[in-house]
């Protein structure tokens, strides 16, 4: 502890002189007691110069786990459960606060994970320096924060400020149901002190780790980053790939090897595929932890993804890979592009649930097999569908992560109905232009927080302004989209036949769409429909009566609720029905065998 | 072994009996299918998109199904349990009568009029039966899968093939604990058939007294008839793929029905030849009603 005081005190004025422009730098000097499951440190933090500041907000994230009644809890049902069973409460208390080295404590106040900090003269506060002692308690198996045994996550365990606005007003984030951690860039400068024989894995490699006696103290500097996370468990063993000028990083249990080969591989072409099609990712090293938290499923820091050990049925697909390729895909959106994910919940998991969809197809083709059993596969894409569909419909996607109160409403909405609407819009990009718009989106906003607007603005930019009106109406109407072609009739005039049929849509989607038209001869003719009307009855004349229409044949409207009623037959046909209600039929005898006996 | 063996010939002298087990089952399970299939194929029909049902069975397809008919979902669901309802209780009636035939051992011809005198006789005794083994199985399923859950952490982080294997052994210990509780069931229906005026208490205590010693033969016996029944199982389910995406069309769907039916009745088949099996040994040590009249009158005893 002693020594790392010292070490702070040597890098604060080390690092004065080299600290990036515009990004601030945090330092925390920190130990983790794992007798009280506490962490207990001080953070120290120079207010910019600009703009004027007249108050100092800032972050106490743990206390979305300090009682039973938090605003992120009633999301999480099952961290509720288990905190209620154990008894045991996460959260974090200011100890004492001081400004340029004066006692402020009496200026501090926080309510749930807001902290405010109001100095009693009335000078402003730019240039001053805050420090602010803290005590973090880890709750046993919670999510971000979370201990088990001897292994431990943590995020979010010192505070950290709130997102300062160009007008020097704060802007501190409501961490209601679903949210997940929004922070500003920085540097980090971190110190933590823990138990000699921990194997720690952070984002970057310590600086230094200085043993003394029964803890060791690691330095590391980090950043421009918007969090700062650290596993670490005296049974971690260690792996590691070099992909060009990357490193990914590997810490596991030794009972967890044998799933190894599985992330590494989804990890690794993942990591190639998104380097080469939206950009170089700017940290240049990624490290995986496997740690026992509460929630199935996986969580993303900058440089650092926390996984859950696996077991049961996910193991039976690709279920397991899915969470790998998509968190690292958050690498990309969230670690480098980040974005309100209280406010704006798309831009990171929607925009990440669409890559992982794409990642998928391009590892293991269009059929990717997410679960194939017996004969039966659903591939990444059926499970979006399967998920989009909300008892209530989807709604609107861009809106704040509160609007939507059960987990499973989020999910559904902004991880599956999310991505199929980017794929959408991706899709009415075409090819050429979705490499440039991505390209593009990354490269602009590297180390920013992204906005809705942003996002929109580029694509109005780069694809002109009918697919820019498509995005907003995938983004904003709530009205489900549903394209349809129905009452197809053929009749004989003179030698060529005539044909009628309607097309018709729900939703505003304002664009051309394609239908075909299958001859009796085999010939196919291609057209666009643009519609002006919710419906609209076509009719043309044909060397060959029509034996099937299709609207939208290739899919570029991934978000159409019914992909049953995109196509008509002139003929009835009643094979698929009857061989279904055949299997059905036999599943119900089986069912009857086995609970009747015969 | 041998014996079971020997029991074959008794099934198809009670083929009668068989193919009306049989029927019951299919026509049950048809009506309750017909209100799905005049749903199901009214959005069908005219889609192209279904065509891949034809083939194999396109999981995407059953899912845009199961989206647009969502709200349909729960009542095919509800009426199909009420289904299984109607099909426990006539099943229970009938279990009187299959259960005498099996027990007495006079397979042919069948006397239709003590048959289903015995079904009316004995319906409630069956019905208390199949209430309290609704129980048992309750209890066993989730003290199995406590069992199991034991021994979970082993192999938790296989993947794939050896993971489906490790599931595969789990479930297996599940189906060997509940399908020895199904051979008592078989073992208490066997005793009401012999004793039926007993008291249910004494029919139970009979049961056990017979299950308990031999219920490792008797399970081994049931995996021997359920053997050539699954391999069938196997075969059908491969054929019928290849009935649909070879030949194809109407004729490949007839195919697969037959093909499916066929299974169906082989499944009430094996079930009728393991209990031919239970019954004859049931009778070396309880003969109850079925006893020879001539040892009843110790003719033979000097
Ligand atoms: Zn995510």
């Amino acid at each position: 502890m002693m020594s790392c005081k010292l070490a702070f005190i040597l890098s604060v004025l080390f690092l004065t002189g080299i600290t990036a422009v515009a990004v601030d730098t945090l330092h925390v000097t920190a130990e983790l007691d794992t007798l009280r499951k506490q962490v207990v440190g001080v953070m120290t933090y120079r207010l910019p110069d600009t703009p004027e500041i007249a108050t100092f907000e800032f972050q106490l994230v743990p206390n979305m786990y300090a009682e039973r009644n938090t605003p992120y809890l009633k999301s999480k049902p099952q961290l509720l459960n288990i905190f209620e069973s154990t008894n045991e409460w996460g959260g974090m208390t200011i100890d004492s606060a001081l400004l340029d080295g004066d006692n402020s404590t009496e200026r501090v106040t926080v309510e749930y994970t807001k902290g405010g900090f109001q100095p009693q003269d009335k000078n402003r506060l730019n240039g001053r320096t805050v420090r602010l002692y803290f005590t973090t308690r880890i709750p046993r198996l919670g999510d971000r924060l979370s201990y088990f045994g001897e292994d431990y996550l943590l995020d979010g365990w010192f505070p950290f400020p709130a997102l300062l606005r160009d007008d020097g007003s704060w802007y501190n984030p409501d961490y209601n149901a679903n949210a997940e951690l929004v922070g500003p860039f920085m540097h980090y400068d971190i110190h933590i002190a823990v138990p000699s024989g921990m194997i720690v894995a952070a984002p970057v490699p310590p600086e230094s780790g200085d043993k003394q006696g029964e803890t060791t103290c690691y330095r590391y500097h980090f950043g421009p980053a918007h969090d700062f996370g650290l596993a670490m468990s005296p049974y971690y063993l260690i792996d590691s790939t070099r992909l060009g000028n990357a490193t990914l990083l590997y810490y596991y249990h030794a009972e967890e090897q044998p799933i190894l080969p599985e992330i590494k591989t989804a990890a690794e072409s993942t990591y190639v595929y998104m380097n080469k099609t939206v950009g170089e990712n700017a940290y240049g090293r990624l490290g995986f932890v496997l740690t026992p938290t509460a929630i199935g499923g996986g969580i993303e820091f900058p440089g650092l993804i926390s996984l859950y050990s696996p077991r049961g049925g996910a193991m039976l697909s690709r279920m397991y890979e899915l969470v790998v390729v998509h968190e690292t895909i958050h690498q990309w959106f969230y670690a480098m592009v980040a974005s309100d994910q209280v406010r704006e919940p798309w831009l990171d998991e929607s925009v990440t649930n669409f890559w992982t969809d794409r990642v998928f197809s391009h590892l293991w083709g269009e059929e990717d097999g997410l679960l194939d059993l017996a004969g039966l596969s659903l591939s990444s894409r059926d499970y979006l569908r399967l998920t989009a569909q909300t008892p209530g419909g989807a709604g609107r996607l861009n809106r704040p992560a509160e609007s939507l109160v059960s987990s499973a409403d989020f999910f559904s909405v902004i991880y599956s109905h999310g991505a199929l609407a980017l794929e959408t819009f991706d899709n009415l990009l075409g090819d050429s232009l979705s490499g440039i718009f991505w390209r593009e989106y990354v490269a602009r906003n590297t180390f920013r927080h992204v906005t809705a607007d942003d996002f929109v603005t580029l694509a109005e930019e780069i694809s002109g302004s009918d697919i820019h009106k498509a995005l907003l109406c995938l983004l904003n109407d709530a009205e489900a989209l549903d394209y349809r072609v129905t009452e197809l009739t053929n009749t004989r005039v003179d030698s060529v036949a005539e044909i009628g049929f309607t097309l018709s849509r729900t939703g505003k989607l304002d664009i051309a769409i394609p239908y075909w038209i299958i001859l009796y001869n085999n010939d196919t003719l291609r057209y666009e429909w643009k519609p002006e009307y919710r419906a609209e009855r076509i009719t043309i004349t044909a060397p060959s009566p029509a034996r099937e229409i299709i609207i939208d044949p290739e899919h570029l409207v991934a978000v159409d609720i019914d992909l049953i009623n995109n196509s008509v037959l002139a003929a009835a046909d009643n094979r698929p029905g009857l061989r279904l209600s055949s299997g059905v039929m036999f599943l119900v005898e089986s069912l009857l065998s086995v609970v009747g006996g015969w | 072994m041998l014996d079971i063996i020997r029991q074959l010939p008794r099934v198809r002298e009670a083929r009668k009996l068989w193919l009306m087990l049989y029927l019951l089952k299919a026509l049950l399970a048809f009506l309750l299918v017909l209100p799905f299939l005049f749903t199901v194929n009214a959005d069908l029909a005219r889609s192209a998109f279904a065509k891949t049902l034809m083939t194999g069975w396109d999981i995407s397809v059953i899912l845009e199904l199961f989206g647009n008919a969502g709200e349909l979902l729960p009542a095919f669901i509800l009426m199909i349990l009420a289904g299984t309802l109607v099909y426990m209780t006539i099943i229970q009636f009938l279990n009187g009568g299959v259960y005498y035939v099996i027990v007495s051992g006079h397979t042919s011809p069948i006397n239709w009029r003590e048959f289903f005198a015995e079904c009316g006789a004995c319906f409630l005794l069956h019905v208390k039966i199949t209430l309290l083994m609704l129980l048992v199985y309750i209890l066993l399923f989730s003290s199995s899968m406590f069992v199991v859950s034991l021994f979970g952490a082993t192999g938790q982080n296989l993947m794939g093939t050896a993971a489906l294997i490790m599931l595969l052994g789990k479930l297996l210990i599940v189906f060997l604990i509940l399908l020895a509780a199904s051979v008592f069931s078989d073992s208490a229906r066997a005793t009401v058939a012999a004793y039926p005026d007993r008291p249910f208490r004494e029919i139970l205590k009979t049961a056990s007294t017979y299950f308990k010693p031999g219920f490792a033969a008797l399970t081994g016996a049931y995996i021997i008839t359920y053997l050539p029944f699954f391999i069938l199982w196997a075969l059908v389910e491969w054929l019928a793929l290849k009935a649909t995406g070879e030949i194809g069309g109407l004729v490949g769907i007839f195919l697969e029905f037959i093909l499916f039916q066929l299974a169906a009745a082989v499944r009430t088949g094996q079930k009728l030849w393991f209990l031919f099996y239970l019954g004859q040994d049931f009778r070396k040590t309880n003969q109850g009603r079925f006893l020879p009249k001539q040892i009843e009158l110790n003719l033979d005893a000097r």
